[in-house]
Order: structure tokens, then C-alpha cells, then sequence
């Protein structure tokens, strides 16, 4: 079939983007909740050691 | 990078997944554009089947994941089930999405047209847009035990609609091909082969595509967590 090649790259095309996309996607936002947590943890432990010191005076 | 990410919130590392899936994928371009030889009347263009048809496999056990998590859940209230189907939902409108395109290309050639109201490819249609639904509801329901229920009825009622499709074909006319029939798949040996390679692939990316999905979803979980009680 003339051009064929046409369409079979088009469809290849079309998965590969998608997928990578969608996969970096997922890694951003696993990036970004895991600066969440980090950021979560650090006001927890502030908050503990605001606390102890409190307790101690 | 995401081995560390995951260990950190108690999950399996996925390293194993994360290289076997584009060691299988690179196996299964090779086979379905080198090793396979082309089709005797469509030429290379349709060895878009290799891929088309995994895509809507890989769709089908997204959902039937989805709808099993969505039970599982509603019995146990154990938000790893709602984490696992709203994973594999997700991951199932990106395969539906690629199916369609990749069905559409397919057809421009060969039925002169890039889509008609076909049941096969509107019953498709129609179960792409039931689970974007559901994952725009679960955007609309900030209680998470709220959001959990509605969503896994969504989810299971949903699925209702995968066997129409898979059936579409046989109970309603259609110009659709008919690949597995009578219990059996009506293509050559040598294509049969590049087909399960190419479903075997394509079936190992989902599994890995689900294992970081839900390791984002409970980590996000773990995040709000946090982020209420230090705001409390």
C-alpha cells in the first residue's frame, strides 16, 4: 500500500509520545511529593523540638 | 531515581520492573517491525496491529484491575485498593487513548474515513469517556473515604461495558476485522508470534506503570497526611 509507512510511523509516533510522556509525568510528580514529605517531615521535627525545649525550661 | 523514592514510603523497589520493561518493549518493536515479515495484502502498514491490539488489551486488564480493587475496597476500606484502581484506571485511559488514535491511523487507509460510528469503536469511545468521568470525579471529592466509595461504584459499573465491547463485533454488524473467533486467533503463525510478544511487552509496562502509579498515590497520601497534621 502506497504511503503506508506514512501511517505506521504516525501510529508509532503516537504511542511513544504518549507513553513517555505519561511516564515523566508520573516521575514529576513523584518528584514533586516527595519535596512534600521532605518539607512535612522538617516542620514536624521543628514543631517536636520546639516542644521539647518548652518541657525542658 | 525512583527505587529511592519508593523505598522511602515502605514499598517494593521496582527496579526489576523498571528494566525487563524496555528490554520486553525493545524485543517486541524488533519482532513486530524486523523479524515479522510483511502482510501479503496491506504491506508494512499493518503492522500497527502489533501494537494497536496490545494497547487495548493492556486497557482491558487496566479496568477489570479497577473494578476488582473498587470490590476489594467497598468489602475491606483499605485504601491500598483504592490506590491500586485509581492507578490502573489512569493508566487504562492512556492505553484506551492510544488505542483509538492508533485504530483511527489504521482506518484512514483502509476504510478512506479516520473514524465512523463503528460498534466497535463507539462502545470504545464510550468506555474512554466512563473512566476519564472517573477520574474527574475523584478530582471533584476532597473526602478521601467519600471519594474512595463513589469512585470504586464508578469503576465497577464501568467495567459493565468492556465485555459490550469485546462483543461489539459479534453481536452487531460492523467492518471492524474479527482477530479472535470461535476460540481461536485468525492470524498466521509467524504473526501470532510477534502478537504475544508484543501483548507479553506491553502487559510487563502496565505491570510497571501500576507499581510506580500506586507508590505515587500512597506516597501523596502520606504527604496530606502530614501536611494536615502539622497544619493542626
Amino acid at each position: 500500500m502506497p504511503g503506508g509507512l506514512i501511517y505506521l510511523a504516525a501510529a508509532y509516533g503516537v504511542i511513544w509520545i504518549l507513553l513517555f510522556v505519561y511516564l515523566i509525568t508520573i516521575h514529576q510528580r513523584l518528584a514533586n511529593v516527595r519535596e512534600q514529605l521532605d518539607a512535612a517531615e522538617k516542620r514536624t521535627e521543628a514543631d517536636m523540638d520546639r516542644h521539647s525545649v518548652g518541657v525542658r525550661h | 531515581m525512583s527505587t529511592k523514592l519508593l523505598s522511602r514510603s515502605g514499598t517494593s523497589p521496582i527496579g526489576l520492573l523498571g528494566w525487563v520493561s524496555p528490554l520486553v518493549i525493545l524485543a517486541a518493536i524488533y519482532t513486530a517491525l524486523v523479524w515479522v515479515p510483511p502482510d501479503a495484502e496491506m504491506g508494512d502498514f499493518q503492522r500497527i496491529f502489533y501494537f494497536h491490539v496490545p494497547m487495548a488489551w493492556v486497557a482491558f486488564l487496566s479496568f477489570f484491575v479497577t473494578c476488582v480493587s473498587g470490590i476489594v475496597y467497598l468489602r475491606t476500606r483499605d485504601f491500598r485498593w483504592d490506590f491500586l484502581a485509581v492507578s490502573s484506571a489512569e493508566i487504562g485511559v492512556v492505553f484506551t487513548t492510544a488505542a483509538l488514535i492508533t485504530g483511527s491511523i489504521w482506518a484512514r487507509p483502509i476504510w478512506g474515513s479516520w473514524w465512523t460510528w463503528d460498534p466497535r469503536l463507539t462502545t470504545t469511545l464510550v468506555l474512554w469517556f466512563i473512566y476519564v468521568a472517573y477520574l474527574v470525579l475523584r478530582k471533584n471529592v476532597d473526602d478521601p473515604s467519600r471519594r474512595a466509595s463513589l469512585s470504586a461504584v464508578v469503576g465497577m459499573v464501568g467495567f459493565v461495558d468492556v465485555p459490550i465491547v469485546f462483543m461489539s463485533i459479534r453481536w452487531w454488524r460492523t467492518i471492524h476485522p474479527i482477530v479472535f473467533e470461535g476460540g481461536e486467533f485468525r492470524v498466521a503463525p509467524v504473526m501470532m508470534v510477534a502478537l504475544l510478544v508484543s501483548l507479553a511487552a506491553f502487559t510487563i509496562l502496565y505491570a510497571y506503570l501500576l507499581q510506580l502509579r500506586t507508590a505515587l498515590e500512597k506516597m501523596q497520601m502520606e504527604a496530606d497526611v502530614l501536611e494536615q497534621s502539622s497544619w493542626d
